[in-house]
């Protein structure tokens, strides 16, 4: 049992650290949070919308991100395993092909539980320094303007000296500084006075930020499964459309007649993104509850693991 | 440059899209996305809004897939290539780099156009299916042809010349005094145009307005001109305003046709083609018959005057220019991806492109800030002095607005949507602004960047 | 310093230095080397991994540009594109087109060099036929073996009947029977003016085919030659006879010792691996 469980720990750190280290991951990442944190430039003159357009659009690009990251995880360490021949290598130790695809399930999971982390500290940051009643926050904005500097001098300095990687580093530091800017910001008013921790923080987006994540967990068990067969682009397309088509399920499923079989394959296959969508929760002084969050969990769990399954029969007798 | 291995790369290309299944992939997504858009979105459940929905949701949505797909493809047409060594086997034959480059971007537009093409068939085919099962009437139906299966071309009623009394008043105004000091009379001039011109849409209670509209083709076919309009009112509440519109100039008797319209949503006017028949000019009369309603109504909502729709042409040859315009956007794209391609691996490649590509997207934004000058809001007290900084961003959002500005004038999706007519001078202004002048600069660049890029 | 033209290959203190994205050096794969290669010799290129062989063989075929020194190719720049039309190529990996067929990924590198219409199909079959790709021909190469797609490989670098003929390694993942069918092809070119370039590991594949080699270390040359003047020991001579009875055989060696002052060893002489494999599976193919 130790043995298989370090076998598994063997592969799913091989994979995590071959994720982190590839430019498009992490470009990914800091993407998604970068159009984040600018959102609010572009609301600038919503009058009294500003922050609900901040929220909304802060959810939706950790969707969409978060959803082009596990279709591009996914294939990056599984399908392109398979074409390069680097899992012949694997397969010649005692490596069942469950363990595999399962540890590779995990390293994406891991690289997605990661930008979610990254992405909801960005929303919390967005939402604090989206403009309200024409007062700027200064300091806020300042300390985002001095992410760039802080997230890539160090890491270039040490390559320059040293030679090491830049972009595992430059993570580290990204996720470190938003934490630490939130910290910062939750116990400073807008003109910069200090005050009670965490009454300057929409905290609410945190449990908002879970709940969609629990869909990104789902998408990333989708992405697996496709990419034991099928390569990014396509991968990412298909992602696509079931992001869209989850979206909108509610609507598509009352097109079907209730008790029809069709109906139930429906609801069966394709996942109910909309459930997971908490924006329109958030809305007024709407909240997301644990029972929610606590549905969505078993739901993401149910799928998850359904999606897997279908992964892992396409995957198991897979000849190369 | 010979065209031999330029055409064997772009032949390649082509083939090894086909062959590793992307295109057929893609052939796919798009059927199964044109096809399901319309059925999915039901519009506001007349025909025209279910033929709008299908013009304006399934080429945004080819538009879309297609621009990213080709962005990823030209990406990996030269980048992937370089990582896969694939290029060594080329690059070590006697081909010019730039041979090479031009060849992926060829092969690139060809497959661009071969999708196309099908968008366009599925296109035309979901138009007549709606049109011939809708259950709607056959009045509705012949509506609807004349709306969507014409492509119409716009024409704004003839404006009176105010230059003269607007200088004579502008005169008047700067001799009077009651101007600040250090304005000008142009400005002045320019300012009173522009309140004559709004106010000669005006129309308060009994009022009544004339447009004149030239006819600049001669109108022998039989189709109905279209009268497009709307109303703004000074105050808020919406109520109807019913009027009647007379129409001479024709080959008969006047027409007269009563409407009752709502404020600030857009109307159409039917015109028989047969009444209209040889003409070269229309008059259009419109006199306010609601005596109770107070309200000042100005002809002209949202800055946009009536326009006068005429048919000049079929949807077929409309729909391909629109396509062409397309195509001709993928190929800047294209260009766009094979230039990042040049200097960057493939992952970071992708990114640059559509970085470039959500800027371009970003352009209504960037002309916001340019245009106002304002880039964040002010806050309470003095207004804060511009400082160096403030200058030079605002410098480089409109120079990004200059730029950006004649890719995005050409975007033809609004303009089928509407059923008005693409002519060939735009179709050729869009060829020579995309790809004589964008796609051919990032070509340079990116031919010049491949040029000194080693393969190692 | 001018080109001569009698060689094929002419490089003088060649060196390239990789940079890092600071613009510092990083690595020096060559240092300075010198070759002149001429025309209708097999020159090999040898050296452990990383001595700088797949770099000096880049430069030659223009994809990298060296750091300093001189370099001519066909007399002319190895930048200059006209001069690959009388230039083949092999890389050490087949990287082939994998859903295109043998016979498209031949005709689209011979439209590339420049043949066209009924030569261009003509080449291309006879290259298949030539490489034994007959059976294959319409077949995806991504389904083909390493060995089929080595062939594919060698027979695209030979499409424009080159002057120059650069190969990487171009025995690996060949049987020995296809080995030897090489061989012949390689030592058949240069019989035939063919100037030939090969990076090869094989020491015993080099040994056979090559007129001169240089032997890469660390990105410098460290002994170049003919292999007949690397490999001769010029104090020691082997004399073959056929084997005499013990007494002759005793009393030769005695009066060679008494001669030299050196007892000289003796050994029976044996047929290589390679030989004894080609007759076997020749002589069981011709009875099957």
């Amino acid at each position: 049992m130790t043995s298989r469980l370090k076998q598994f720990v063997a592969l799913t750190g091989l994979a995590v650290t071959e994720l982190f280290r590839q430019p498009a991951c992490f470009l990914l990442i800091l993407c998604g949070c970068a159009f984040t944190v600018l959102v609010p430039l572009a609301v600038s003159h919503q009058l009294g919308q500003a922050t609900h357009l901040t929220v909304d659009s802060s959810l939706a690009f950790e969707l969409v991100f978060g959803m082009i990251l596990a279709g591009y995880a996914a294939c990056s360490t599984l399908h392109n395993e398979c074409r390069s021949g680097t899992i012949l290598m694997v397969f010649s130790k005692p490596v069942g092909r469950l363990m595999y695809f399962l540890a590779k399930f995990a390293a994406v999971s891991i690289l997605i539980a990661f930008f979610i982390f990254c992405s909801s500290a960005a929303s919390l940051l967005a939402e604090r320094v989206t403009p309200r009643n024409f007062e700027f926050d200064a300091l806020g904005n300042r300390l985002l303007l001095a992410t760039p500097f802080i997230v890539f001098l160090p890491p270039a300095f040490l390559n320059f000296r040293k030679h090491r990687a830049v972009l595992p580093l430059s993570l580290v530091l990204f996720a470190l500084t938003l934490t630490a800017w939130v910290l910062i910001l939750g116990s400073v008013d807008w003109e910069g006075r200090r005050t009670a921790f965490a009454s300057m923080i929409e905290w609410r987006l945190l449990p908002a930020s879970l709940l969609e994540g629990m869909a990104l967990f789902m998408m990333a068990a989708i992405a697996l499964s496709l990419a034991s067969r099928l390569s990014t682009p396509v991968t990412v397309a298909i992602l696509a459309l079931i992001l869209m088509m989850g979206l909108i399920s509610d609507h598509l499923a009352m097109r079907l007649s209730v008790s029809s079989p069709a109906q139930f394959g429906f609801r069966l296959f394709l996942p109910d993104i909309q459930a997971f969508w908490p924006a329109d929760k958030l809305a007024g002084d709407g909240s997301i509850t644990p029972s929610l969050i606590s549905h969505a969990f078993v739901y993401a769990m149910a799928y998850g693991i359904g999606a897997l399954s279908l992964g892992y029969a396409a995957f198991r007798n897979r000849q190369f | 440059m010979s065209l031999l291995p330029l055409m064997a790369i772009a032949r390649l290309t082509v083939r090894d899209a086909v062959r590793s299944r992307l295109l057929v992939s893609l052939a796919v997504i798009l059927v199964i996305g044109l096809i399901s858009l319309p059925l999915l979105i039901s519009g506001d459940n007349t025909l025209n809004g279910q033929i709008q929905v299908i013009l304006a949701y399934t080429l945004s949505f080819a538009m879309s897939i297609l621009s990213a797909v080709t962005l990823w493809a030209a990406c990996g047409g030269i980048a992937s290539e370089i990582q896969d060594r694939r290029l060594y086997l080329v690059l070590t034959r006697p081909v010019h780099r730039h041979e090479l480059w031009l060849g992926k971007w060829l092969g690139i537009a060809g497959l661009n156009a071969m999708l196309l093409s099908l968008t366009g068939l599925i296109v035309s085919a979901m138009i007549a299916f709606t049109l011939n099962v809708s259950p709607e009437s056959a009045i509705a139906k012949r509506q609807a042809r004349e709306h969507f299966l014409l492509a119409r071309m716009t024409v704004i009623p003839v404006a009176p010349d105010f230059a003269e009394q607007a200088r004579r008043d502008a005169d008047a105004l700067l001799q009077s005094g009651r101007l600040p000091a250090g304005v000008t009379a142009r400005v002045v001039e320019a300012e009173l145009i522009k309140r004559y011109q709004d106010r000669r849409y005006s129309l308060p209670p009994h009022g009544a307005i004339t447009l004149d509209f030239p006819l600049p083709v001669s109108i022998d076919n039989g189709h109905d001109l279209i009268l497009k309009y709307a109303f703004d009112s000074s105050r808020p509440e919406r109520t109807p305003v019913s009027g009647e519109w007379t129409i001479s100039g024709g080959q008969h008797d006047s027409l007269v046709m009563s409407v009752t319209n709502y404020p600030g949503i857009p109307n159409t006017v039917l015109i028989p083609g047969e009444w209209v028949r040889g003409a070269p000019s229309i008059h259009l009369t419109y006199q306010r018959l609601d005596a109770k309603n107070p309200a000042t109504l100005l002809l002209k909502a949202n800055g946009k005057e009536p326009e006068l729709l005429i048919p000049a042409g079929g949807i077929a040859m409309n729909l391909t220019r629109g396509l062409l315009i397309i195509l001709f956007r993928l190929g800047f794209l294209a260009a766009l991806g094979l230039t990042a391609g040049s200097l960057l691996s493939m992952p970071v490649a992708v990114f640059a492109g559509f970085f470039i590509m959500t800027l371009l997207a970003l352009s209504g934004y960037v002309e916001t800030v340019a245009s106002s000058g304002v880039f964040y809001v002010a806050h309470e007290g003095p207004a804060p002095t511009q400082t160096w900084l403030d200058a030079a961003i605002l410098n480089l959002f409109k120079g990004l607005y200059g730029i950006t500005r004649p890719f995005l004038r050409f975007d033809p999706v609004p303009l089928l949507q509407e059923g008005l007519r693409i002519s060939w001078t735009v179709a050729g202004q869009a060829f020579v602004w995309l790809i004589g002048l964008y796609t051919t600069l990032t070509a340079v660049i990116g031919i010049a960047l491949f040029n000194r890029r080693e393969l190692g | 310093m001018s080109d001569s033209p009698h060689l094929i290959i002419e490089a003088h203190d060649l060196t390239k230095t990789f940079l890092d994205f600071w613009g510092r050096p990083k690595v020096h794969a060559v240092k300075g080397i010198t070759l002149e290669i001429r025309p209708g010799e097999i020159f090999g290129l040898l050296g452990p991994n990383g001595s700088g062989k797949s770099t000096t063989m880049k430069m030659i075929l223009g994809l990298l540009h060296p750091t300093s020194g001189h370099l001519s190719v066909l007399g002319q720049s190895p930048r200059d594109v006209a001069v690959k039309s009388r230039m083949g190529f092999m890389p050490e990996e087949s990287y082939l087109y994998k859903y295109l067929t043998a016979v498209e990924i031949l005709t689209f590198y011979a439209n590339l060099s420049g043949l066209s219409g009924s030569v261009r199909k003509e080449t291309v079959n006879r290259m298949i036929e030539q490489m034994g790709l007959q059976a294959a021909r319409n077949r995806p190469v991504g389904e083909f073996s390493k060995g089929m797609a080595r062939r594919v490989g060698l027979a695209q670098a030979l499409l424009n009947d080159p002057d120059l003929i650069l190969l990487d390694e171009p025995t690996s993942g060949l049987d020995p029977i296809a080995c030897r069918e090489v061989k012949d092809l390689l030592l058949n070119l240069a019989d035939r003016g063919k100037t030939i370039l090969i990076c090869s590991h094989h020491l015993a594949d080099m040994q056979d085919l090559s007129h001169r080699v240089a032997i890469l270390l660390e990105g410098e040359v460290c002994a170049a030659g003919s292999v007949k003047d690397l490999l001769a020991t010029p104090d020691l001579i082997r004399l073959t006879l056929p084997r005499p009875s013990r007494e002759k055989l005793s009393a030769m060696l005695d009066y060679l010792e008494r001669e030299t002052g050196f007892r000289p060893g003796v050994d029976h002489t044996g047929r290589t691996l390679e030989s004894v494999f080609i007759e076997t599976v020749s002589r069981r193919r011709i009875a099957s």
